[in-house]
């Protein structure tokens, strides 16, 4: 099999009658279209959910042709600053769009700018609304200042349900001439957990392993460790055998290349569930695990924090 | 000066070196030989000088020296060489030419040194030896002309022997175990342990030895870890000044090897510091405020250090496996980041939300051709793609090259057939020739194809 591209891109919707899973969502965006006019928008929700690539159609479906020369992605957390977000924003809505009355910029990761960059950004958006609507674009609306929220209509868009992207695995299964068995189906609904393109990703990686898609494979290609990997870990920590802990660390790290917050973030599922512990030493042991996530936001290295978070565990007993 | 009155004298004299040594000794005795010069090469303090000398004691050789002190321009070095071989007196002892500090001639007071270097090697009559730290400092040109032997960095046991051989001889009351403390100090420098021993005077205390100031030289990793592992204090911080590493480096170096060492009861307590200066570090990076380093670096080794309760047992040091301690360079970060932007830019992602494709494309390119499918469709730069599919990078662009090479070849060759099968028509329907560098019209080639099958 060769790659031409992500299946997240090639099959990402162009129009947004293909969007799925989103029928209210897309019936007001269309009727935007038809009137030929909006509000600024804002699309809050989780990673793969559709939110770019509502905005990307709405600017397909809204300009035809023209829609590259009336539409601009910009991404908030990317660029360095907020000064060079307006700069690049004014850039882009001084120029007189092309066969419209409004340009549109979509502006992603919102809710990486400060209040004070929220604040500057009100102020732009004001001096442009003529020429040029905005759509934000953020993981948590509590987060966007609510002066922005104000100005906004705001879209919610939760996880997709496992209907959609089963219904979307399946299509691309069949252009691609692949088959996938039922459980290996079910294996990617969980791991997606309402993902799109963490489902297309790895749908397209197990491709690369087998052209029969099946659970193990799906197991063998996602950046997921199999629940019983995390235990062992777990409980050999526990039982007080660092060095065995730090082995299988090492192997969802090293060879399965799992993220450090997926290994986290499935440490904290399995505890809850490991029942040599009191219920008093897990409500402490999710304090840690919580301190030891913050500081990998805060750009600590992984291996290290999960290495203490372990190390931590071996004194539960002692 | 300790270090002249007890230059070696005699072979016993010199402690640690045998081997080296020896090969000199059978060099010089079988010369004139291939290579008419022998580099002796090693690290500063090993004994390749004061070998020299022994051996020119001991076999009574009349020693012709050019050192750093003299100017080593192509005249000074044809003049003493030449003279040594003109000067031929009779019952002359057989001669030696000793080059030292040969790593150094170089710039423009030793203008064209290196090239008659070279030449004279080539037509000696005596003995040549050159004396450098680094034998690959010396210009190739220079190199294949000579055999070498290599002196390795003392062990710290030769260096206690020489230093109880002085001691006795000064009568200072020292013990052994002061001694070894001298030894270790001084990483293998010999010279730097006798200019130690010296500096003490008669005072040859352990209290007296830890106030010597450390000298420059790297101290090396391993000193730093056992301070740390072994002392229970924050003095272990002063010797991490020595070492001229980074400090996610060193973290890495005490991460691998802590748990080896500490009692399991003490692991927790060390971790708790390691992880807190990795936070550190990882304010450092993101706010480039590299003062944090300060904090990091006495988290890392003082609270390492005094988070020990129980008696440390013993074990080899490790260094950072592969993985871990390359990974994490600032270069693969940097690539990392510059990779991301690549893929985030192709998929409308931000950086971060780019690294979920990561994983596609390591088993997207665990097939070669695929691979290249993904390099070109990301528009990757060669260590690009080795950051995103460090497994078989090296094959991939292997086979873009040979890729390359083939659709080069083949873009020649067809334009090698369409341009005969142009002259052919030409000649055939004595068509006016094509205004020079004109494209060939579409119909034109329609002609061609009809004509070749």
């Amino acid at each position: 099999m060769n790659f031409e591209k992500p299946w997240a891109e090639k099959y990402r919707p162009a129009t947004l009658s293909d969007v799925v899973g989103r029928p209210y969502i897309i019936e007001r965006l269309q009727s935007y279209v038809k009137q030929k006019n909006m509000p600024h928008l804002m699309f809050t929700g989780p990673a793969g959910v559709g939110k770019t690539t509502s905005a990307l159609a709405l600017a397909r479906d809204m300009y035809g042709e023209t829609w590259r020369q009336n539409f601009q992605e910009t991404n908030a957390s990317d660029e360095r600053g907020i000064n060079v977000v307006r700069e690049r924003i004014k850039d882009f809505a001084r120029t007189m769009p092309i066969g419209g009355s409004f340009k549109i910029l979509f502006l992603d990761e919102c809710d990486a700018l400060t209040p004070d960059a929220q604040n500057a950004l009100r102020r732009t958006m004001e001096v442009y609304t003529s020429t040029c609507r905005f759509i934000l674009s953020c993981n948590y609306s509590s987060k966007i200042i609510p002066p922005i929220q104000s100005r906004c209509a705001i879209f919610r868009f939760g996880p997709l349900p496992e209907e959609a992207i089963a219904q979307k695995i399946r299509m691309i299964t069949s252009a691609e001439g692949i088959t996938i068995t039922d459980d290996g189906l079910a294996a990617i609904l969980y791991i997606a957990d309402g993902d799109m393109r963490k489902a297309e990703n790895t749908l397209q990686a197990a491709a690369f392993v087998s052209g029969e898609v099946s659970e193990e494979i799906v197991y063998q290609v996602s950046s997921r460790a199999r629940p019983e990997e995390i235990r062992d870990m777990v409980s050999a920590a526990v039982s007080g055998n660092f060095m065995a802990a730090r082995r299988l660390l090492d192997t969802l790290l090293v060879e399965k290349g799992l993220s450090g917050d997926d290994v986290i973030m499935q440490m904290h599922r399995q505890i809850m569930s490991e029942d040599s512990l009191s219920d008093e030493l897990k409500v402490d042991i999710i304090d840690k695990i919580g301190e030891h996530e913050f500081r990998l936001v805060e750009g600590a290295n992984e291996r290290i924090q999960l290495e203490a978070l372990i190390a931590r565990l071996t004194k539960l007993r002692g | 000066m300790y270090n002249e009155t007890y230059t070696p004298r005699r072979f016993s004299d010199i402690h640690g070196q045998n081997k080296p040594l020896k090969d000199i000794v059978a060099w010089i005795n079988t010369w004139p030989r291939e290579h008419r010069a022998l580099i002796v090469h090693g690290p500063p303090g090993s004994g390749k000088t004061s070998a020299i000398y022994v051996i020119k004691n001991e076999m009574h050789l009349d020693l012709i020296e050019l050192n750093t002190s003299d100017v080593r321009d192509a005249d000074a070095i044809t003049r003493v060489v030449g003279n040594a071989a003109n000067a031929q007196a009779l019952f002359a002892s057989r001669k030696l030419i000793l080059i030292d500090e040969a790593d150094n001639i170089k710039g423009s007071t030793d203008s064209g040194g290196m090239r008659t270097l070279a030449s004279v090697i080539k037509d000696t009559q005596n003995p040549i030896i050159l004396i450098a730290n680094d034998l690959y400092k010396l210009p190739e040109t220079v190199r294949r002309l000579c055999d070498d032997i290599r002196f390795n960095t003392l062990r710290a046991a030769s260096i206690k022997n020489r230093l109880r051989d002085i001691a006795d001889a000064e009568g200072l009351e020292a013990s052994d175990a002061d001694l070894e403390t001298l030894a270790e100090m001084a990483g293998g420098d010999m010279r730097a342990a006798i200019n130690d021993l010296e500096s003490l005077g008669t005072a040859v205390t352990a209290d007296a030895i830890a106030m010597l100031s450390p000298r420059d030289a790297e101290s090396s990793i391993f000193e730093g870890l056992s301070a740390i592992f072994k002392g229970r204090s924050v003095a272990c911080r002063a010797v991490f000044r020595e070492i001229d590493k980074p400090p996610d480096e060193i973290l890495y170096w005490i991460d691998e090897n802590m748990p080896r060492i500490y009692h399991p009861s003490d692991v927790a307590r060390a971790y708790y510091y390691l992880s807190r200066a990795d936070v550190f570090l990882g304010r450092v990076r993101i706010r480039q405020y590299y003062r944090f380093w300060a904090y990091a670096m006495d988290l890392m080794t003082a609270g390492v250090s005094v988070a020990r309760r129980e008696r440390a047992t013993f074990a080899r040091y490790e260094s950072p496996s592969f993985f871990r301690a390359l990974g994490k360079t600032k270069l693969r970060r940097t690539l990392l980041k510059a990779a991301l932007k690549k893929i985030g830019a192709k998929t409308h992602t931000s950086a971060h939300d780019a690294a979920a494709f990561l994983p596609l494309l390591r088993y997207a390119s665990a097939d070669v051709p695929s691979g290249l499918g993904v390099m070109s469709y990301f528009e990757f730069e060669p260590e690009e793609l080795e950051v995103v599919a460090p497994a078989t990078a090296k094959d991939i662009l292997a086979y873009k090259k040979k890729e390359d090479a083939r659709r080069e070849r083949e873009a020649k060759r067809r334009e090698k057939e369409e341009a005969e099968s142009r002259n052919h028509d030409t000649a055939k329907e004595k068509r006016p020739p094509r205004r020079q560098g004109a494209p060939a019209p579409d119909p034109d080639k329609n002609q061609t194809s009809l004509f070749q099958f």
